[in-house]
């Protein structure tokens, strides 16, 4: 019976993607009426049919016990007294060679008493692994820690953990096991929601993580190209880092010093010269926005920092891989035109010509849809329908949030947390 | 590339791929979906057809009790039989909430229209269409008793929609005339699109009929800028200062006749017969040209064999008959008030009487007004002037095809200076009559609406007030006028049109309001020639 339901669960899949299709042969002409936005329609289709289909042929790479890199964990922290040391006692039961790990952690002028856990958990950690605690008075800002683990680094592998997430025992192997292959500069593991099952809101972002990895980076991987290693959980090669350190520390954009965005912006130097990829069995968790209001906050720091990093990445992407270029480029147009878009639908047309926006919204819901099934397929929880809510949300309200960003760059008020 | 490019993983994908690329290719070109509107058609047909199917179940569902007929409608069994002698025709113009505008009548609500095409489904009532409305006329064709033709005008989208699934449930058909401007050659909201027709043809229930090109449309009639309709009236050239002629009148209608079939002839691949004048004028109701009344249906036959109109009430019978109405078809404009029960009462008055006839005078709806009015209490009917006229003018329904017959009437009073026993009545201007006024009895023949007397005599005494008898009989071109069984006046000569025509009342004096006559039975019986 489950397996019944499961192949109907992926033959709906497909039936979407079939109607999503046909809808689109049919409309084909629309294109001579307007090039823009019928051309927004076909790209939007590919762009996120490709990635389904290119995440399918993502590649797993197979642990070999004979590479086992010494690795540094760097957990930069400010104010978190209630997590720290569990995040850190992890590390102690990691399935690694006790003797090729160490632990560098920053508190960031804590105004708690944070600085007191790292001390009581290094104490516990003595005979273990080797913890390392530096101590700012003030606060200099997440960057700074992070260029300080870095700095502090012995071991050949750097892995940077938030605060508030945990990794599973296995993780570390799943991470470094990629690092044998000199190309490789970063990787990122798979996170998922940690608090998933507070509310509503968390919810809906569980289905968004897992689709982000188990789809969008994996697509983006295969070309070496996962555009944002995510602090909370990614490895990166010391040699490489050291390389661009300074640059990175120092980085301005517009005139101002880049405050938010770290992870995205270490993964863009790293991809310039290196590949970045995805190991979705390296698992962790992290704790998400569990308010409304928070989780707008974070959402326009995300926002900010991916408007700043795509308009960098933009300068070179263009000699990557072919595929992977015209995927990146199709969705810095994507993602500004859809605005405008949903503008004309939603809004223009039918308050001008009372022409209700049936099309487009048959067609946001079919797409939102096909995630909704996917996360059925791939995670069987009941909450799938949550994936349709999620991205609805996230296409009516947050889309918004990019022009906003654009036109609010400089301000960055935001950038704190 | 870290990509897994597996014997394994290519295969399934390859076979997705190719599994919806040829379905993508196929269903299509199977369907014959090769655009979005057909898409949105199809996605309407289906609409309509489920609508069918619940309207079927409704249908059957308050129909009978069994298990079996909710599944399917069965043919309500009814006393249908035989021939039909006449048709009636019923008028619509939109289903459901539309509202009046200033150019289009509004609509029955959908409640109402339900009511009442159910009531006559279950009555026994069943629809043709135009073709077989044409053979009937023609006398070419004989239809089955309880046969009706549905119309509707102006070929609105709320003629269509709210209609169709009502059709499709009882086994109905029905004519929309449109106009070809608003419909074919433009794209309206409120007007049913091309494609939207040709979906209708191919439903095989709707005849698609004209309602003219561009006449539904009012124009400037001279030169104040008064404005009349296109057809009956002559059209103010502005820039000539001066109302067309009468060569530029003719080729004016005429085109726009000839332009609206050819239109829908062209479009639809179908062969158009029937036009409806828009408001039903045929130019009776022309502001500025007397002739129009001839010119128009004149011209109009001259493109097409039969034309509708409505609004003849009191002048004629409900229903149309062979040879009588091939080229001027009368419709009943259904009142948006009208429940099932009421519609039905419409068109069962309509039907042919049988004879020997006798009336019961539970109700007076079987008594069409020329003139004047008529009630009853139940007991005898009263057939007088009202406040405004002088006299009045009823007749029977469903009695047109009576040939050769005594109609006798019991008269329980009457006041006024005559009182007439009409017979023959064709219509409101061709019928015979036995005049009884104070002192004299005449039989006057009216023909197209004039008047004469072809037989009259000098009574020794005035007629009674109360209690009496008075009949017609019409044999051949032979009429009688009797009084207490007596025979009084007969003459041989009756105009050879009037061959036919069903009976009726008429009474009059000189003083308005007060003319009357109480009749206390009335009995048709057939004699042979």
């Amino acid at each position: 019976m489950a397996y019944v339901r499961e192949k109907a669960v992926w033959f709906f899949f497909f039936l979407i993607i079939y109607v999503i299709l046909i809808i689109k042969v049919l409309t084909w002409r629309q294109i001579e009426h307007n090039i823009f936005f019928a051309g927004y329609s076909i790209i939007i289709t590919i762009y996120i049919f490709s990635r389904f289909f290119l995440s399918y042929f993502h590649k797993s790479v197979p642990y070999n016990s004979e590479y086992e890199p010494t690795v540094t964990f760097v957990v930069p922290a400010k104010n978190e007294e209630d997590n720290i040391a569990e995040t850190i006692r992890r590390f102690s039961l990691v399935d690694y060679p006790k003797d090729k790990i160490e632990v560098i952690t920053i508190n960031d002028g804590s105004t708690d008493n944070t600085l007191d856990e790292m001390l009581s958990i290094r104490n516990e950690l003595r005979d273990s692994i080797p913890v390392t605690v530096v101590h700012w008075g003030v606060n200099r800002g997440k960057r700074d820690g992070m260029a300080e683990g870095v700095r502090r680094a012995k071991n050949e592998i750097v892995i940077f953990i938030d605060s508030d997430s945990f990794i599973e025992k296995n993780s570390v192997k799943h991470l470094v096991k990629y690092f044998s292959s000199r190309e490789i500069g970063a990787v990122s593991g798979h996170t998922d929601v940690h608090n998933w099952d507070t509310n509503l809101l968390t919810q809906m972002q569980a289905v968004r993580y897992y689709i982000a990895f188990t789809v969008y980076k994996a697509a983006e991987s295969i070309f070496g190209i996962v555009t944002c290693c995510p602090g909370c959980c990614s490895a990166y090669r010391r040699e490489y880092l050291n390389e661009f350190l300074d640059e990175w520390l120092n980085q301005k954009f517009l005139g101002s010093k880049c405050t938010f965005g770290d992870d995205r912006s270490l993964t863009n130097f790293i991809i310039r010269k290196y590949q970045a990829v995805y190991s979705p069995e390296a698992l962790a968790y992290t704790v998400v926005p569990d308010t409304f209001s928070k989780y707008v906050k974070q959402q326009q720091r995300w926002k900010k920092s991916w408007i700043r990093e795509t308009f960098i990445a933009s300068t070179f992407m263009w000699r990557k891989n072919i595929v992977a270029a015209f995927s990146f480029y199709s969705y810095l147009f994507l993602a500004f035109a859809a605005p405008i878009v949903f503008f004309r639908a939603v809004v223009w047309y039918p308050s001008v010509a009372h022409q209700w926006p049936i099309t487009y919204l048959l067609g946001l819901f079919l797409m939102l849809f096909l995630h909704g099934l996917y996360y059925r397929g791939k995670v069987g929880r009941r909450s799938w329908m949550l994936a349709v809510l999620n991205f609805w949300f996230h296409t009516v309200m947050l889309m918004w949030q990019l022009p906003w960003a654009f036109f609010t760059m400089r301000d960055s008020r935001w950038g704190t947390r | 590339m870290l990509a897994d490019f597996s014997i394994k993983k290519i295969f399934s994908m390859g076979a997705i791929v190719i599994i919806i690329m040829v379905a993508l290719v196929s269903v299509p070109l199977v369907a014959k979906i090769t655009t979005v509107n057909d898409l949105s058609l199809w996605g309407s047909k289906m609409r309509l057809a489920l609508e069918g199917i619940r309207y079927r179940i409704a249908f059957a569902g308050n129909n009978t009790n069994s298990l079996a007929g909710l599944l399917w409608a069965r043919e309500p069994s009814s006393e249908v039989g035989g021939n039909a002698q006449s048709i009636p025709v019923l008028l619509y113009h939109g289903v459901g909430d539309a509202k009046a505008r200033d150019d289009a009548p509004g609509a029955v609500s959908l409640e109402k229209f339900k009511d009442q095409l159910f009531s006559l489904k279950k009555a026994g009532w069943h629809t043709v269409g135009i073709e077989d409305l044409y053979a009937f006329l023609r006398g070419d064709g004989n239809l089955p008793d309880k046969s009706f033709v549905l119309t509707f005008d102006d070929g609105r989208k709320d003629s269509y929609y709210p209609v169709d699934p009502l059709l499709q449930a009882l086994d109905y058909r029905a004519v929309n005339f449109i106009i070809t401007k608003f419909s074919i050659d433009e794209e309206r909201a409120y007007y049913l699109n091309k494609n939207e027709l040709a979906q209708m043809v191919d439903t095989g229930r709707w005849d698609i009929e004209s309602h003219g090109k561009a006449d539904h449309t009012f124009y400037p009639i001279d030169s104040a800028g008064t404005q009349g309709l296109f057809l009956p009236n002559k059209i103010w050239l502005e820039g000539q200062g001066r109302l067309e002629t009468l060569e530029e009148y003719r080729t004016r209608i005429s085109d726009d006749l000839a332009a609206s079939k050819r239109s829908i002839e062209d479009f639809l691949g179908s062969h158009v017969i029937g036009f409806a004048y828009p408001y039903g004028d045929y130019g009776q109701g022309s502001q500025n040209f007397s002739d129009a009344d001839l010119i128009v249906p004149a011209t109009t036959h001259s493109w097409y064999p039969m034309s509708f109109y409505q609004g003849w009430y009191g002048n004629d019978f409900t229903a149309n008959y062979p040879y009588k109405d091939v080229g001027m078809v009368r419709r009943i404009e259904v009142d948006r008030e009208w429940s099932g029960t009421d519609l039905l009462a419409v068109l069962d008055r309509s039907r042919e009487h049988k004879l020997p006839y006798d009336a019961v005078f539970t109700k007076s709806d079987d008594w069409m007004i020329n003139w004047g009015g008529v009630s009853t209490d139940g007991e005898t009917l009263r057939i007088g002037a009202t406040a405004s006229t002088t006299g009045s003018t009823v007749y029977l329904d469903g009695t047109y095809t009576w040939k050769n017959y005594m109609f006798q009437a019991h008269v329980r009073s009457s006041r006024g200076k005559s009182v007439a026993l009409i017979a023959r009545f064709r219509d409101g201007e061709n019928y015979v009559a036995c005049n009884y006024t104070s002192g004299l009895m005449h039989i006057d023949q009216v023909l197209d609406g004039s008047s004469r007397t072809i037989q009259g005599i000098e009574l020794a005494d005035s007629l009674p007030v109360e209690d009496y008898d008075i009949a017609i009989s019409v044999k051949g071109r032979t009429v009688a006028c009797f009084l207490n069984g007596e025979s009084v006046i007969e003459t041989p000569y009756l105009d050879e049109a009037l061959d036919q025509g069903g009976i009726g009342f008429k009474t009059w004096d000189p003083d308005v309001g007060t003319s009357s006559i109480a009749v206390q039975s009335v009995h048709v019986e057939a004699i042979s020639e």
